[in-house]
C-alpha cells in the first residue's frame, strides 16, 4: 500500500466508524466497541502513512475533485504536515482503546454520539493539518471547533460545563475570525486561496507584518496564550478525559502548526521582531501557566493550565527559531524549530498520559477536588505508575521526553543571545529564566499533583469502592508511558527526523546533531546529551542500594503499613498536606500573580455573633485576567447594546420612519 | 391624446387617490378608496399594455385586477366587520401629512430627473409617480396609528412598487408578475390574521398599545 491510499484509509476509517457508531447510538456498548476500534486502526494508519513521509523527506499531494470554483480540494503531506499527522494519530491510538471502557460511563446518555463526535473530532485535526488550501482549512477549522464544542458540552446536566462551551465557542470564534482576516489578505494578493500561491505570494512589508499578526493572534487564542487563556480551563476539564486528552494533547497543536505555516512557511519569518513577539508571548505564558496551575485544586484543570504553560514553552523555541531565520542565522532557526515541535511531539505524548491518568481517576472517583483524594496509588497501582511517569517527563527529568525538549530550547535561547542587536541580546537571556523558572514552578506543580492525589493517606468518602480501572484504560495509558520513554531514550534516532522537518521548512540541508548515542546543539564541543547514558546512570543509582541490601544490609519494613508519627497525638488524614496549603508557600512570593481578595477583614464582636454561622472560607485564585480585561470590555458592549436599543422602540410606526428617513437619504444621495 | 399622456395623467389620478387612503378617517371608507385605486392601477396596466404593445402586461392587468380590486378588499372588509369600526388614532396632523407627501412627490420627481433611458424617457411622469407612491405608503403607515390602516399603507407600498415594474419592465414574463401579486395577498392575509389575533387579546388596533410585544 502506498502512503496515499494509507492515508485515505485513515480518514475513511475515522469517518466510516463515526457513522456507525453515530447510527448504533441506541446499543451504546457496540457503538463504543466500534467508535474505540476504529479511532485504534485509523491512528495506526495514520501513523504508518506519516512515518515513510518523514523518514525519506519527501511528502505526497492528492488532488481532490473541484466543487466550487475557489476552492481546490488539494491534500499536502509535506514533513510538517506529516510530523503533525502522527502526532495526531498516535494519541489517537491511545484515546481509542482508552475509550472502550472509559465511555461506558456515559452508556445510555448517548455513547454512539459521543464516539461519532470523537472520531470526527481526530479526523478534521489531521485535514486540518494536511490541506492545502485556505477556503477548506477554515471549513475544516471551523469543524473542529463545532466538534470539539459540542464535546465540551456533552455533559448537558452540568451547568458549568454548558457555560465553559459557550466561553470557548465565542472565543474560538474570536480566533477563526482573525485567521480568516489573514487569509483574506493573502487572497488579495494572490488571487487564490491555494496555500502553494500563499507561499509565493508578494505582500508589501506592511501587509505581511498586518498578516503575520492577525495569524498569531488568531491562532494565539485557539493555543491558549496568556491574556487568551482563559476559555482553556473551563473547556478542557470540561469535557470528557479521553476528549481533553485530545484537545489539550493534541488540538492545541494545530495552532502552533497553524502559527508556523503561516508565519515560516508562507511569510519567510521577514522581519526580526515577530520572532521576538512569539517568544515574549511564550515566556508570558509559560510563567503565568505554570502559576495558576500550582494554585490549581482541581486535577484536571491543573493539568489544562500546565498545557498553557507547555505551549508557551513550545512557542519559546519556535520564536527564537524564527528570529533566527529572519537574521540569516540558519542554525538558531533549525534548532528553534526543532525545539518547539520536539517539545511539541513531547507534550502531546505526556499531557495526553496525565489526563488519561486524570480520566481513570475521576472515573472511579467521580470527582476532580484533589482535596477529596490522596494514596490513591495504594488502590490503583499500575494508574499511578503511569501517571508518575507523566509527570516526571513533564518536569523535565532525565532520560525522559520532556527534558530533552526543553534541553533544545534552553541552548536554542543560548545560541540566539550570542548575536544580534542589545535588544536581542537582552531578551533572550531573560527568556532563558523565564523558562528556568517555569521549569522549576512545574516540578512544584507536577509534585503536588501525584503526591496529593497518589500518596498520603485518603482523603476522600468510602475507599473500599476505589480499585484499578479496566484494562483497555490501562493499556491506553501504557502505551503513552512507553511513549515518553521511547521519545526520551530515542533521542539521537529521532532527533534526526524532526530536524529534517524544520529544515524541509526552510529549504535548507539538515544539520548533524546526533552522533552514535548523543545528541548536541550546533556542535558537540558546546554541549552533549545522551539519554541511553542517563538511564544506565540512573538505573545503576536505583541498583546500587539494593546490592548493598541483597550483599547482607538489614532490610527495612514496609514503611506504607504504618501510619506517620505525629508528635505523639493519634494520627489522622486530616493532618496531610493538602492542595490547598502545598502551594500556599508561593502566594506571598507572587502576590501580584495571586491576587488575595480578603472582602471582609475585620468582624466587630456583634456582628461575629449574629453571622458566625454565615462567615465561609472561600479559598479561590482571583480571576485577574477577566476581571481587569474581559469584564470591562464585556460591560462596554452591554452598554453599547443597552444604548443602541433605544432604537428599537417596538413601535411599527418608527420603524416605517427610519425607513423613509433612509429611502430620503440614499435617493437624495443619488440625484446629487 | 397621446399612450403617454394617458398613462401619465392616470398616473396623477393615482396619487390623487392614495392621498385620499392616506387622508380618509373611516377604515370601510379607506378600503372603498383602496379598491378605486386599484382600478386606477389596472387602467394604467391595459394602457402600457395597448401603447407598449407589451402582451405580458395584459394578464398582469387581469390578476392585478382579481387581487387587488377583490381579494385584497374583501379580506380586509372581513376584518373590518369583525372589529367593528374603529377609532383611527391619528399619529400625524393631516395639514401636516399633505406637507410631507408634497415634498415626497417634490423628492421623487428630483430623482426620476437624471434617468435618461428611452423606455423611460416617455414615461418619467409616471415613474416619479410610483417612487412617490411607494413612500406614500410609508407615510400611511406612519401618519395612523390603526393596524388595519397601516395594512393599506403596505398596499400602497406594493402597488408603487408594481407600477414602478410595469414601467422598468413591462416585458417580463407573466411568472414573474403573477409570483409578486399572489405574495402580495399571501402577505395581506397574514396581516390580517395576526391583526384580527391582536384585536381578540388587546381589544384594540392601536399599534401603540402593542409595544408590550418589545423584545
Amino acid at each position: 500500500m502506498t502512503v496515499q491510499q494509507l492515508f485515505l484509509l485513515s480518514i475513511f476509517l475515522y469517518v466510516v466508524g463515526a457513522l456507525i457508531s453515530l447510527g448504533l447510538n441506541r446499543d451504546g456498548k457496540i457503538a463504543n466497541y466500534v467508535s474505540g476500534t476504529t479511532a485504534f486502526l485509523a491512528g495506526c494508519t495514520g501513523v504508518a502513512s506519516a512515518v515513510p513521509v518523514l523518514i525519506e523527506g519527501k511528502g505526497f499531494i492528492l488532488e481532490g475533485m473541484e466543487f466550487i470554483p475557489f476552492g481546490r480540494f488539494t491534500i499536502n503531506v509535506d514533513p510538517l504536515s506529516a510530523f503533525m499527522t502522527l502526532v495526531i494519530s498516535l494519541l489517537s491510538i491511545a484515546t481509542g482503546i482508552y475509550s472502550i471502557s472509559y465511555q461506558e460511563e456515559y452508556i445510555g446518555k448517548g455513547t454512539g454520539v459521543m464516539g461519532f463526535l470523537n472520531n470526527i473530532f481526530i479526523a478534521s485535526m489531521i485535514l486540518v493539518v494536511t490541506i492545502d488550501n485556505a477556503f477548506y482549512f477554515l471549513v475544516f477549522w471551523e469543524l473542529m471547533t463545532l466538534v470539539s464544542y459540542f464535546l465540551v458540552c456533552f455533559e448537558q446536566e452540568n451547568r458549568e460545563a454548558i457555560k465553559a462551551g459557550f466561553v470557548y465557542f465565542v472565543m474560538a470564534h474570536v480566533g477563526t475570525v482573525l485567521i480568516m482576516i489573514s487569509f483574506i489578505l493573502f487572497y488579495v494578493y494572490t488571487g487564490t486561496f491555494d496555500f502553494a500561491a500563499f507561499r509565493n505570494a508578494n505582500l508589501s512589508p506592511v501587509t505581511k507584518n498586518l498578516a503575520f499578526l492577525l495569524a498569531f493572534l488568531g491562532f494565539g487564542v485557539k493555543a491558549g496564550i496568556v491574556p487568551f487563556h482563559f476559555w482553556l480551563p473551563q473547556a478542557h476539564p470540561a469535557a470528557p478525559s479521553n476528549v481533553s486528552a485530545l484537545m489539550s494533547g493534541v488540538m492545541i497543536k494545530t495552532a502552533i502548526y497553524g502559527i508556523i505555516r503561516v508565519g515560516v512557511d508562507f511569510l519567510g519569518a521577514s522581519a526580526w521582531w515577530w520572532g521576538l513577539t512569539v517568544l515574549a508571548f511564550g515566556a508570558i505564558s509559560a510563567v503565568f501557566g505554570v502559576l495558576y496551575a500550582v494554585s490549581e485544586n482541581d486535577l484536571k484543570r491543573l493539568l489544562a493550565y500546565s498545557s498553557i504553560e507547555n505551549v508557551g514553552i513550545i512557542l519559546m523555541g519556535v520564536g527564537a527559531g524564527m528570529m533566527g531565520i529572519a537574521t540569516g542565522q540558519v542554525s538558531v532557526g533549525i534548532l528553534g524549530i526543532l525545539a518547539g515541535l520536539y517539545h511539541l511531539i513531547n507534550h502531546a505524548v505526556f499531557k495526553g498520559l496525565l489526563f488519561l491518568g486524570a480520566g481513570s481517576v475521576v472515573y472511579r472517583l467521580h470527582t476532580r477536588n484533589m482535596e477529596e483524594m490522596g494514596g490513591l496509588a495504594r488502590y490503583m497501582p499500575w494508574t499511578g505508575l503511569t501517571f508518575f511517569i507523566g509527570a516526571l517527563s513533564i518536569s523535565a527529568l532525565p532520560p525522559l521526553n520532556g527534558f530533552v525538549s526543553k534541553w533544545f530550547t534552553y541552548h536554542t535561547l543560548f545560541a540566539a543571545s550570542t548575536k544580534g542587536s542589545a535588544l536581542i541580546r537582552m531578551a533572550f537571556p531573560l527568556a532563558a529564566v523565564a523558562l528556568a523558572l517555569t521549569g522549576a514552578l512545574t516540578s512544584l506543580c507536577f509534585v503536588k499533583a501525584y503526591g496529593v492525589t497518589f500518596t498520603g493517606p485518603f482523603r476522600g468518602g468510602n475507599e473500599l469502592k476505589i480499585k484499578e480501572v479496566p484494562v483497555t484504560m490501562l493499556i491506553g495509558m501504557g502505551l503513552l508511558a512507553i511513549g515518553c520513554f521511547v521519545l526520551g531514550l530515542g533521542a539521537p534516532i529521532g532527533v534526526g527526523y524532526i530536524a529534517n522537518v524544520a529544515s524541509a521548512l526552510l529549504h535548507v540541508s539538515s544539520p548533524q546533531l546526533s552522533d552514535g548515542l548523543s545528541i548536541f546543539p550546533e556542535s558537540s564541543e558546546q554541549a552533549m546529551l545522551s539519554t541511553p547514558l542517563v538511564l544506565v546512570f540512573v538505573v545503576g543509582l536505583a541498583i546500587l542500594p539494593l546490592l548493598i541490601i541483597g550483599t547482607g544490609g538489614k532490610r527495612a519494613g514496609r514503611r506504607v503499613d504504618f501510619e506517620p508519627w505525629a508528635c505523639g497525638y493519634k494520627y489522622s488524614s486530616r493532618m496531610a498536606w493538602t492542595s490547598t496549603a502545598f502551594a500556599h508557600s508561593l502566594y506571598p512570593l507572587f502576590s501580584p500573580v495571586y491576587l488575595l481578595r480578603t472582602a471582609f477583614t475585620e468582624a466587630g464582636r456583634f456582628t461575629i455573633l449574629l453571622f458566625k454561622k454565615a462567615m465561609a472560607y472561600i479559598s479561590q485564585i482571583e480571576l485577574m485576567w477577566e476581571r481587569y480585561i474581559y469584564y470591562p470590555l464585556l460591560h462596554f458592549m452591554v452598554y453599547i447594546g443597552k444604548r443602541a436599543q433605544t432604537f428599537q422602540t417596538g413601535n411599527v410606526r418608527m420603524y416605517c420612519l427610519y425607513i423613509i428617513l433612509t429611502l430620503g437619504v440614499l435617493l437624495i444621495a443619488t440625484v446629487r | 391624446m397621446s399612450g403617454t399622456n394617458i398613462v401619465n395623467v392616470l398616473s396623477v389620478l393615482l396619487i390623487l387617490t392614495s392621498m385620499l387612503v392616506v387622508e380618509t378617517r373611516k377604515l370601510r371608507m379607506a378600503a372603498y378608496m383602496y379598491r378605486f385605486q386599484s382600478l386606477v392601477l389596472v387602467t394604467i396596466f391595459l394602457s402600457i399594455a395597448v401603447f407598449m404593445e407589451a402582451k405580458p402586461l395584459y394578464i398582469w392587468s387581469i390578476t392585478a385586477l382579481i387581487t387587488k380590486t377583490f381579494l385584497v378588499p374583501y379580506l380586509i372588509f372581513k376584518v373590518i366587520k369583525r372589529v367593528k369600526e374603529q377609532e383611527e388614532g391619528v399619529a400625524i396632523d393631516k395639514k401636516l401629512t399633505i406637507i410631507l407627501a408634497v415634498g415626497i412627490l417634490a423628492l421623487s420627481f428630483a430623482v426620476v430627473e437624471p434617468f435618461h433611458m428611452q423606455a423611460v424617457l416617455k414615461l418619467r411622469v409616471a415613474l416619479a409617480v410610483s417612487i412617490a407612491h411607494f413612500m406614500l405608503g410609508l407615510l400611511c403607515i406612519l401618519a395612523s396609528k390603526n393596524a388595519l390602516k397601516q395594512i393599506l399603507g403596505y398596499c400602497l407600498m406594493e402597488n408603487g412598487s408594481h407600477l414602478t415594474l410595469a414601467i422598468m419592465a413591462y416585458n417580463a414574463p407573466e411568472t414573474v408578475e403573477i409570483g409578486i401579486l399572489t405574495d402580495a395577498v399571501f402577505a395581506v392575509l397574514i396581516m390580517t390574521i395576526i391583526a384580527r389575533r391582536l384585536f381578540k387579546d388587546f381589544g384594540t388596533l392601536d399599534t401603540d398599545k402593542f409595544t408590550l410585544l418589545k423584545g
